[in-house]
């Protein structure tokens, strides 16, 4: 929950969702459809940890797709599944550098 | 022990007399109550039997005479049987009472037998005709009180006929008096009348038991010579095995006439119906010299629905499923669990409990239990298919059967009986002719049965002639405690193991499986995914209480409502809001639309009683999730 809170606060996040890898639903802030999202990206993280295990990556700790007007970003911790809406997408960059930061900041 | 005739000796030299429309033509039998002549009726120009009253007897007993011979007319003319013999009319003609009654060219079953025994097939083929004849009798309130070998009049084709009812008793009051007169003949007299207690249906069970044991032993089962060791054997002695007098008899002949000569009337057949099935039984076992074929076991289909070989398909999808979501089949249409076992599976294991009772040899009742929409439905729906091409399988509704006719009569209908419509007899009659022909049990299949209890009693006699004719085979459906319901109504299973087999209601895991197998099985192969949310899946659960026709029913209608969104999501608004009763795809209905805000505060109680029962933490509220303000717009493919 704190981790959803700190995302939400990262400049040009629009909106995140915490869920599991079962696809339910945890909490959401500033998204009102936070039940499909945790659904969608559960299903898509299990699927892209199954790819990850074929491909030989380990474990799964992050996707993300970005387009010029957005991007998605998918952290995956332990069952945990938080979902980051950011615009524009070309701030995926330095969303991802606050996360790694404040990861390392924990570490 | 002779009868010893009271008619007055000129009641014999009638013969040339005209009574009406009747001429005396020559004495063919003498009696208690009178004699009898072969006459012809000169308006009709047929034969006609015409019992003449011996004035002496009714004298004696006290009664007005006319009266007496009348009552008899009258009870009879209540039974329309074609095993009963018919009264034309009855009069007085100056001196004389008589009755003109249907003529059955032949001789009576006592003649018969006087010379030897009959044969056991004729015999019990005779038991079945005169069980068929009493159990009209007993249906209109009246007790024969005379059922003996003289009174079986055997004609043409060994077509027997119940007659002389003089000693019998009807249900009106003013006979009530005669209840516990003892009437009847010693040789076959029930121990209840020798105690001085009324006549009944048991009683005449009883004493055509007698009439059996005589027919096939050629005497009857306490040959005493005076009247005394008679009624004392009816009383004390033990019911002699007719087998230590002619030993080919089977077993189930031996088990007829213990149960029909029982000393308690409690401990007899229930009623003559239940005679004519035992005796169909036990024919049965004296025609068939070698068993039956039986069916060919029918191969299991295979658990992975692959390796099945042909099977019908799925009726392809149309509209929105086909043109937005991408589906080529119909998804969650009905399908047998041996058509697709992955999609029927929470009725895979139902079925095949029920095929494995189904093909054991020693059951006849079976029911199915469930709630409403568990699938036991498409069970029925998908079994008759199965095993219609083997046997014969009537498939009928057991409800709105407020006054129990209808059940009867559906099952006619479906059996395409040619005989009443209502009549047991026939059908069964009609079952145990298909199950000669095929070689195997036709099997009845009564679903939704109804709780009324004049149904219940309809019931109880389709599954008593299952049970003891083992003609046919039911297969039950309706709510849990069917079986238990029948056994109260005082149903014998005469040691059948009755199952009553569940079908469960499906738990969590199992929905989520046969959501998913659906879509798999139904989606285009390279259409994208579709995705059930953990909320929406606990709902359908919830809503549904696991039945199996309603989550079909509840998922059908959440896929096209994410059509008519082109969304490719089940969420909670879908599983609340699509219809459980009504199929929506295909219809021209107005579809739901999706609030501007979900779930409203009232769902969202719900859903959380749903995830507190799967251990989730509630339903996300407060500052973070109800932040709805600047919320992200999200485009609706999702």
């Amino acid at each position: 929950m704190a981790e959803l809170a700190m995302i939400s606060k990262i400049p040009n996040v629009r909106s995140a969702v915490l869920g599991d890898l079962a696809g339910g639903f945890h909490d959401a802030v500033r998204e009102q459809d936070g039940e499909t999202i945790a659904a969608v990206m559960g299903f898509v993280a299990s699927a892209m940890a199954e790819a990850g295990e074929q491909l030989g990556l380990g474990a799964l700790s992050r996707i993300s797709v970005s387009s010029e007007a957005r991007a998605c970003l998918v952290q995956v911790r332990g069952g945990s599944v938080l979902t980051a809406f950011i615009e524009p997408g070309a701030a995926l960059p330095a969303v991802e550098k606050v996360i790694d930061g404040s990861t390392r900041g924990k570490v | 022990m002779p009868e010893r005739s009271t008619a007055p000796p000129d009641l014999t030299a009638l013969a040339g007399l005209k009574l009406g429309n009747y001429r005396l033509e020559r004495l063919v039998g003498r009696g208690r109550m009178g004699v009898v002549y072969l006459a012809k009726d000169e308006a009709l120009l047929r034969p006609t039997a015409i019992k003449v009253l011996s004035w002496k007897v009714a004298e004696a007993g006290g009664h007005d005479p006319v009266q007496w011979f009348l009552s008899e007319a009258r009870l009879v003319a209540r039974i329309n049987h074609p095993r009963v013999v018919q009264i034309y009319g009855a009069a007085r003609h100056g001196d004389y009472c008589y009755i003109a009654m249907e003529y059955v060219a032949g001789q009576s079953a006592e003649a018969m037998v006087a010379r030897e025994p009959m044969a056991s097939v004729l015999a019990t083929d005779i038991l079945i005709q005169v069980a068929s004849a009493l159990h009209a009798a007993h249906g209109s309130g009246i007790v024969h009180r005379d059922v003996k070998p003289a009174n079986l009049l055997v004609g043409a084709g060994g077509v027997t006929k119940l007659g002389d009812f003089g000693m019998a008793l009807g249900p009106s009051g003013d006979r009530a008096a005669n209840a516990r007169l003892r009437v009847g003949t010693p040789y076959y007299t029930a121990p209840e009348i020798w105690r001085g207690e009324a006549a009944s249906p048991a009683s005449d069970i009883y004493s055509l038991g007698a009439t059996y044991f005589h027919l096939l032993t050629g005497r009857p089962p306490y040959p005493h010579r005076d009247v005394a060791s008679v009624e004392q054997a009816h009383l004390r002695s033990p019911i002699p095995d007719p087998r230590e007098l002619v030993r080919t008899l089977p077993a189930s002949c031996a088990s007829l006439l213990q149960r029909a000569l029982a000393k308690a009337p409690r401990e007899r057949h229930a009623s003559a119906q239940e005679v004519l099935w035992d005796a169909r039984r036990v024919l049965q076992d004296l025609t068939s010299t070698a068993p039956a074929p039986a069916a060919a076991p029918r191969p299991r289909e295979a658990p992975d629905a692959a390796a099945a070989p042909a099977r019908p398909p799925l009726p392809p999808a149309t509209g929105a499923l086909a043109e937005v979501l991408g589906f080529v089949r119909q998804p969650f249409s009905d399908v047998g669990p041996s058509e697709f076992p992955r999609l029927a599976e929470p009725l895979a294991a139902a079925r095949a409990r029920l095929l494995e009772r189904l093909e054991d040899g020693a059951t006849s009742v079976v029911a199915l239990a469930g709630e409403d929409g568990c699938g036991a439905g498409l069970l029925h729906r998908a079994l008759a298919a199965e095993l219609g091409p083997s046997r014969l399988v009537l498939r009928v509704n057991g409800d709105e059967d407020t006054d129990g006719r209808l059940l009867l009569h559906r099952l006619c209908m479906a059996a395409a009986s040619e005989e009443a419509p209502q009549d047991l007899e026939a059908l069964v009659a009609r079952l145990d002719g298909e199950r000669a022909r095929r070689g195997i049990r036709p099997l009845v299949m009564i679903e939704g049965i109804s709780s009324e209890p004049a149904a219940t009693a309809a019931l109880t006699g389709v599954v008593g002639a299952a049970l003891w004719t083992r003609s046919f085979q039911v297969l039950l459906g309706g709510e849990p405690g069917l079986l238990e319901k029948l056994a109260r109504a005082r149903v014998d299973f005469r040691g059948e193991q009755a199952s009553e087999i569940r079908v469960a209601p499906l738990d969590r895991e199992q929905l989520s499986r046969h959501l998913r197998a659906w879509i798999q099985e139904t989606l285009a192969p390279h259409a994208p995914p579709i995705i059930i949310t953990p909320d929406a899946l606990r709902l359908v659960a919830m809503r549904s209480g696991g039945g199996l026709e309603r989550v079909n029913c509840i998922a059908e209608n959440m896929l096209v409502l994410a059509a008519s969104e082109r969304r490719r999501t089940l969420c909670s608004w879908h599983a609340w809001t699509a219809s459980d009763h009504e199929r929506w795809a295909g219809a021209r209905t107005e579809l739901p639309r999706r609030p501007q805000v979900w779930p409203p505060p009232e769902v969202v109680d719900v859903i959380d009683a749903c995830r507190r029962g799967a251990g989730m933490p509630p339903w996300p509220r407060g500052a973070s999730a109800g932040t709805r303000e600047g919320a992200a717009s999200w485009p609706s493919s999702r």
